[in-house]
């Protein structure tokens, strides 16, 4: 690996939003002092390298009191180098991070903030069951932008039970309104286990169906899309120039180092995963120092794994020198009838170089995955 | 040989006979306490779980008698369910004698009847037995009065009897001893031993349970098998009592398993006659009659691949029941599979969870069918169980009927006349067989009777209504095949001959059943029900809209794979019509119905 992209995990979150199923959990506050030191220990086993790009995600790495995260900074600084121009971002939620917070991301080096804004609608944040309300999130936002915050990206999620065609225009529209450098807006996915499934399975709350929710994401894009903000993702927008280098890495099926729990490296051509469990986490560190598993995965199934996020990118045409360089095969010959397949009904168009997806190929890019997986 | 007395346990389905062959085994103190467990002869999980016989079981028993003579009892618990009935005839093949059970609570039922008749057609003694007389709802003053008028028998011959308290089983092995007569035989003859049953033994391989007539079989002797010709060097004989034990001879009248060195499981035939290559008898028993199947299905391997297992499994199960036919087929739909015939759905169910559990297989099967006679044209008739093979042009067509002796109590007959004229019947007889209990008979179309017709009888009379049917020969019919297509493709696992006046109902049922289960694709799907190019139901599964993750977790890509595994794991379970993926799932709840 020449240059790094490093993930850090911060599992701790006020509550818990309906919704999630991510490692991330709530009332575990005590946890934080350990959790901090052990990441301190695996930061420091890593190799040294230098870093493109710091993304320190969540669970809320702004619920973290500043110390703690100037502990994690120091770590990390003492650990890798800092390329120039690196990219590094910082996840907040609103009400969460304070003014402190901010301050402190910000001295510590942090040059992006991402912000859990979801929607600027109470009614719909009280769905979600996010602890903030709207105003919070605009708060936030000044706050860091008078912290010196000059890239900011706000989420956002649409299809959420009870939300109009208009109640997302009016999101959007209040989120353009405050000039965000980039935005990614996420459909909501009902997870197994999760409240929000149970409240729909109930019925106390109603999805949109299939077509309102093929609408909103339609609205979406075109309305970004007349707002400045390019579609380079499938549910992620920016300003030219603007477009996270982070994730920019995943997608391209670049390396990256994670740490911390339910963290993911790839190095090597190898993915490693952290256990979710933060307590799980802290033992396997306070015994070697070190933690994660291999996940095995065949040549296969590598190259699958390398199209499922490559093919998100919008407007990227897949070369097939790129994919042939990396897994040493000639991928329009092998792939040849999954391409032809994919290309007869419309959902991507072939070149003598490569291939790319066509706006309907991107919405069924699961169901293309199995025409690859069919090979 | 005096001394040795071979039965059958015959009765309706639950009449109790599993349960008092149990207590004929304790009186003879066949089994220890240790190794006792309830309905004892029902050894496969199937049996034990459904609570019912559905193979024979022989077991030989030592018994002394109140004069004081010890006594060989050859018993064979037979099933009582009607679609088991070759197993209980190929049983009376072995015995003299039959105790008929007929349960106090119950009455006679159609299975009473149509056994009895299988065992007086033998020349059979026949024992009545009047069961579970421990019950309070017991009434064996009814039941005498049924064996009276219906069975003609002189009821003072009944033996009143409970299986599960004991009650009247010394009583019933006298009787067998006193009214059962001796088995017949020539010690001296060349030998002559009838194949009763025989399975495959992964050890040993091909056990043959026979009955012998007679000579004598010993272990060492070259055995011929007349029908098929094989010979062999018979290994071990023996007896079950009801554990297996090895014999060193056996003589007229007994029953004993049979080893050999046999691998070619087409040797052994079911009714065929073993005898002794030096000296062989001049003729064979006579064979079994064959058992005409009535119900036939596709019978497909989920896995593809497994076609050849489920070959061999056919081979090695058909040793065990032969009443059971199969011959490879081809679908489009479902692949290399095997056209089967069976004697009725609960025989048919039964196989295909023989086959998945003895053998390890994942089964599909096509909705049942019965056999078409079709005219082609004047000397050019063919019969027809699959409806994938009913030609485009013929004259005619004719179904095959059954006639149907229904018991029931009368409060009921209302529901059954509806149920007879929803089902084509035609009532032939109505007999009272006492103050509440009718006897009825009619003929029906097999088709319609194979549809659902015992589940809508159970309803309409509330489980009191007991059926037996046979064959009835032809009628000429007003029949269509039926096809579902999907995107324009026939399907053809789902092939139907279905009656002119319901074709209608029937496709509409099946075409809203399958949208139901297509799952939506990325184009739609239009699902049709057309008798040849004449559509009369029609759905749609509409395309899918959109079908991708919103986000992706950071590096984590388990998440991703998990989700995609799900995916495929769906798709392998799905079949290729045209462009077009059907899961299996819908495949089976269709044919299954
Ligand atoms: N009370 C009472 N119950 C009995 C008696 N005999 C059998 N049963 C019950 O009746 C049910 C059927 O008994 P089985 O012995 O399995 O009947 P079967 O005739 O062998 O049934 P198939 O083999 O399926 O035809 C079981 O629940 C028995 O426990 C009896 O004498 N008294
Ligand atoms: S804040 Fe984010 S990580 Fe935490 S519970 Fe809510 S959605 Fe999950
Ligand atoms: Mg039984």
């Amino acid at each position: 690996m020449t240059n790094a992209s490093v993930y850090i995990h911060i599992p701790f979150c006020r509550s818990k939003c309906v919704y999630c199923d991510f490692a991330s959990f709530a009332g575990m506050d005590h946890l934080m002092e350990p959790y901090i030191s052990s990441l301190v220990t695996e930061i420091g086993h890593a190799h040294p390298m230098t870093a493109d790009t710091l993304y320190i995600g969540g669970g809320t790495p702004s619920h973290l009191p500043a110390s703690l995260l100037e502990n994690v900074m120091g770590a990390f600084n003492n650990k890798f180098r800092l390329a120039d121009g690196a990219e590094m971002t910082i996840e907040a939620n609103p009400h969460s991070a304070s003014r402190e917070m901010l301050e402190t991301a910000k001295k510590l080096g942090m040059n992006r903030l991402s912000i859990g804004i979801q929607s600027f609608n109470d009614r719909l944040l009280k769905t979600l069951g996010r602890p903030h309300t709207a105003n919070d999130a605009v708060d936030t936002i000044a706050q860091a932008r008078s912290a010196g915050f000059a890239n900011i990206s706000l989420d956002l999620i649409f299809g959420v039970p009870g939300q109009s065609a208009a109640d997302l225009i009016a999101d959007l529209e209040k989120a353009v309104a405050l000039s965000p450098e980039h935005l990614s807006v996420y459909q909501l996915t009902l997870e197994e286990g999760t409240p929000l499934e149970e409240m729909v399975e109930k019925g106390k709350v109603m999805m949109p169906d299939d077509d309102e929710q093929l609408a909103m994401y339609e609205s979406t894009v075109d309305f970004l899309k007349k707002a400045g903000y390019r579609q380079y993702e499938i549910s992620n927008f920016a300003k030219p120039g603007k477009e996270c280098r982070h994730n920019l890495a995943y997608w391209m099926g670049d390396e990256f180092a994670g740490f911390g729990s339910g963290a993911h490296s790839f190095t090597e051509g190898v993915r490693y995963a952290n256990p979710d469990d933060p307590e799980d986490y802290i033992r396997d560190v306070t015994v070697g120092g070190e933690s994660g598993v291999e996940i095995l995965t065949d040549d296969k199934d590598k190259i699958i794994d390398f199209l499922l996020m490559r093919l998100r990118l919008v407007d990227k045409a897949l070369k097939f020198e790129e994919i042939n360089s990396k897994f040493e095969i000639i991928f329009e010959e092998v792939y040849n009838s999954a391409l032809k397949n994919i290309e007869k009904h419309g959902f991507a168009t072939i070149s003598n170089s490569g291939f790319q997806l066509t706006s309907k190929g991107l919405v069924f890019l699961d169901s293309l995955l199995l025409e690859f997986e069919k090979v | 040989m005096r001394n040795i007395r071979n039965f059958s346990i015959i009765a309706h389905v639950d009449h109790g006979k599993s349960t008092l062959a149990d207590r004929i085994l304790d009186v003879c103190g066949a089994v220890s306490e240790r190794e006792k467990q309830a309905q004892m002869l029902d050894q496969m999980d199937l049996e034990r779980e459904r609570g019912i016989t559905i193979k024979a079981q022989t077991v030989r028993l030592n018994y002394t008698a109140k004069d004081g003579n010890q006594y060989i009892l050859n018993l064979i618990d037979t099933p009582g369910h009607v679609d088991f009935s070759y197993e209980v005839s190929r049983s009376l093949k072995a015995c003299e004698g039959v105790l008929l059970l007929v349960d106090s609570t119950q009455g006679i039922e159609a299975q009473t009847l149509a056994n009895m008749h299988l065992a007086l057609e033998q020349n059979l003694a026949v024992i009545p037995v009047i069961n579970k007389i421990d019950l309070p709802a017991a009434d064996p003053e009814m039941v005498k009065h049924q064996i009276e008028d219906v069975l003609c028998i002189d009821s003072s011959e009944a033996i009143l009897a409970s299986g599960k308290s004991g009650i009247g089983v010394a009583d019933i092995l006298e009787a067998v001893v006193a009214r059962i007569p001796p088995p017949k035989g020539d010690k001296d003859a060349p030998l002559k031993a009838l194949v009763l049953d025989s399975w495959y033994d992964s050890y040993r391989g091909v056990v043959v349970l026979a009955r012998i007539f007679d000579g004598v079989m010993t272990p060492n002797m070259k055995a011929r098998f007349m029908g098929t010709g094989a010979e062999q060097i018979i290994a071990q004989i023996g007896v079950f009592t009801p554990f297996g034990k090895e014999v060193q001879s056996a003589g007229p009248g007994e029953v004993v398993f049979m080893t050999a060195a046999i691998k070619n499981i087409a040797d052994t035939k079911v009714g065929d006659t073993i005898t002794e290559s030096l000296k062989p008898a001049a003729e064979p028993l006579p064979d079994f009659k064959e058992a005409t199947p009535m119900v036939f299905c596709g019978l497909y391997p989920i896995e593809g691949a497994n076609y050849n297992a489920l070959r061999e499994a056919l081979d090695k199960l058909h040793l065990n029941d032969s009443s059971f036919h199969y011959i490879p087929e081809t679908s489009t739909a479902l692949g290399f599979g095997f056209r089967c015939g069976f004697l009725g759905l609960l025989h048919m169910e039964i196989i295909q969870e023989r086959l998945e559990r003895e053998f390890n297989l994942n089964l599909i099967t096509t909705s049942p069918t019965v056999s078409y006679r079709v005219t082609v044209k004047p000397g050019d008739v063919r019969i027809i169980d699959n409806p994938n093979s009913l030609p485009e042009q013929y004259d005619f067509i004719e179904e095959p009927l059954i006639k149907a002796t229904i018991f029931t109590p009368d409060e009921f007959l209302g529901p059954i006349y509806s149920l007879i004229e929803e089902k084509r019947g035609v009532q032939e007889k109505l007999e009272f067989i006492g103050p509440k209990r009718v006897m009825l008979v009619a003929r029906f179309p097999l088709n319609e009777v194979v549809l659902d017709f015992f589940d809508k009888l159970k309803t309409a009379t509330k489980g009191y209504a007991s059926v037996d049917y046979e064959e009835a020969g032809y009628q000429q019919a007003q029949l269509d095949k039926l096809d579902i297509l999907v995107n324009g493709d026939p399907v053809d696992a789902l092939g139907f001959i279905v009656h002119r006046e319901k074709a209608y109902t029937f496709g509409r049922d099946i075409v809203s059943k399958m949208r139901e289960l297509i799952p939506r694709q990325m184009f739609d799907v239009a699902i049709q029900a057309a008798i040849g190019s004449r559509v009369i139901a029609r759905e749609t599964v509409k395309a899918l809209r959109k079908n991708v993750t919103a986000k992706c977790y950071g590096g984590d890509i388990t998440r991703k794979r998990k989700l995609l595994e799900k995916q495929k794991e769906g798709k392998k379970r799905m079949k290729q019509i045209g462009s077009v993926e059907i899961p299996q799932t819908a495949f089976l709840a269709v044919l299954k119905r």
